[in-house]
């Protein structure tokens, strides 16, 4: 044969040839043409949006429980000339509320631990906030959570300042040991041999001065809402946040009872 | 289906209308599966090429530009998709002895130059002079077009078009006899 009709042959029999399909071929067309349409998705539904968001909203939900549930119990008395007062820091990460506290011996006296630990960690020099325990206030409770691995050392109570207006101090000491200890610990207040009548005076707690103007999404999510929870009064509570993203709660204007005990 | 359909599911298809995509498929599918089976060397690979090329016509739908036939086009993304897929396996255009698809049944009788038969023996081609053949005795690109697509010379397309119809003149002439 010659060239051309070799061409012509082949071209004849090829020209308009038709043949069966598999199925499978068109169903993988349509998984790729499925794989290629979710690409173009929006960024607003990418990963890490999605979760800091739901992370805020639970965090918003936990705090209005917090809130609604119960008021808060804690006694702070302030120092007369100046009171420091940091708050407590909230972690983001955690879901529960991380309090350490320490505080200054000023009389080298120290009384009952409070504490309430996160499993692994204790940020012990995040913050410091002086607590005073009244003899009769039965809160003086250590209450580790129990599997804890921290073990507290407590130092004894000894006797009450002499000066009005001097705050006892409590140190919380949380030594790790290798032991596997895993006790909950409670320990009562150690009631005084002389009780002292006493008066009350509020006044006002002073402020950390809000230097910083550290707010991201969330602590404005924060305040919108600590806002609008509580009509009636100004603000009461503001979030802030650091560099590193924890986000810190600041009471506005707490009023702080001053007990003083009358003493001859 | 006449063109004025055709256009009208072209449409849509470009709109990412999945029925449409479907109908369009389905339409063309046959014909360009012949032309895979043409290039490919198994039938799995030409499944692959079909699929390949249908999924660039739905995603790429926006470089058909109306001039010329639909047709002619998606053939064209078919017979492009077909060559790529023997650049990515690194097939060298030499002599492939290990031919996977050897349908050369015994001839009885001289009309016997029947469809399956002419592919089997384009099938059994080199890769190199099966392409080339393809292209300008089929398809009908010239051999400047050919050496382009192919990357090589016109004159490489040259010799081997004519190494490819010396192999299947003799590939006729013995399944004559």
């Amino acid at each position: 044969m010659e060239n051309k009709d070799i061409d012509k042959l082949f071209r004849q029999t090829f020209e308009d040839a038709e043949q069966e399909v598999h199925p499978a071929v068109w169903q993988n067309i349509e998984k790729e043409l499925d794989k290629n349409s979710k690409k173009t998705i929006p960024v607003l539904f990418k990963a890490y949006n999605w979760v800091s968001y739901a992370a805020a909203i639970l965090i918003i939900l936990g705090i209005g429980f917090f809130l609604f549930k119960s008021k808060p119990t804690e006694n702070i008395i302030a120092e007369q000339p100046a009171s420091k007062q940091k708050d407590s820091p909230v972690q983001m990460t955690k879901p529960t509320i991380e309090r350490s506290v320490t505080a200054e011996n000023t009389s080298a006296n120290a009384t009952v631990p409070t504490a309430i630990e996160d499993l692994p960690k204790v940020d012990r020099t995040a913050s410091k906030e002086k607590v005073s325990k009244s003899p009769h206030d039965s809160q003086g409770n250590t209450v580790l959570p129990s599997g804890h691995k921290w073990k507290a050392s407590i130092v004894a109570l000894s006797d009450l300042p002499t000066d009005t207006g001097t705050t006892l101090a409590n140190v919380v000491d949380l030594v790790q040991t290798n032991v596997p200890t895993t006790q909950v610990t409670e320990v009562e207040p150690i009631k005084p041999l002389i009780v002292f009548e006493e008066e009350e005076e509020s006044m006002y707690a002073a402020n950390e001065g809000s230097s910083s103007n550290e707010s991201t999404v969330i602590t404005t999510i924060l305040n919108k809402l600590s806002e609008n929870i509580d009509l009636k009064s100004k603000k009461e509570v503001r979030f802030k946040s650091d560099d590193e993203g924890s986000i810190r709660i600041n009471l506005i204007n707490p009023l702080a009872k001053n007990r003083n005990k009358k003493r001859k | 289906m006449d063109s004025l359909a055709i256009n009208n599911i072209w449409e849509r298809c470009t709109r990412q209308d999945r029925k449409a995509q479907a109908l369009l498929y389905h339409h063309f599918a046959k014909k360009m599966y012949a032309v895979c089976l043409r290039y490919a060397h198994t039938s799995l690979e030409a499944d692959d090429i079909l699929q390949n090329s249908f999924v660039k016509v739905f995603t790429k739908h926006y470089l058909y530009d109306g001039k010329g036939s639909l047709e002619g086009w998606i053939k064209r993304i078919v017979v492009n998709t077909a060559i790529e897929t023997h650049r990515k396996n690194k097939r060298s255009y030499m002599e492939n002895i290990d031919d996977i698809q050897l349908s050369v049944s015994s001839l009885v009788g001289t009309e016997q130059t029947g469809y399956q038969e002419l592919l089997a023996l384009i099938q059994q081609l080199p890769l190199g002079y099966k392409t080339v053949f393809n292209l300008y005795a089929i398809e009908g690109y010239s051999h400047k077009e050919i050496a382009e697509m192919l990357s090589i010379s016109e004159g490489n397309s040259k010799s081997q078009l004519s190494r490819a119809r010396q192999w299947l003149q003799n590939k006729l002439v013995k399944t004559a006899i």
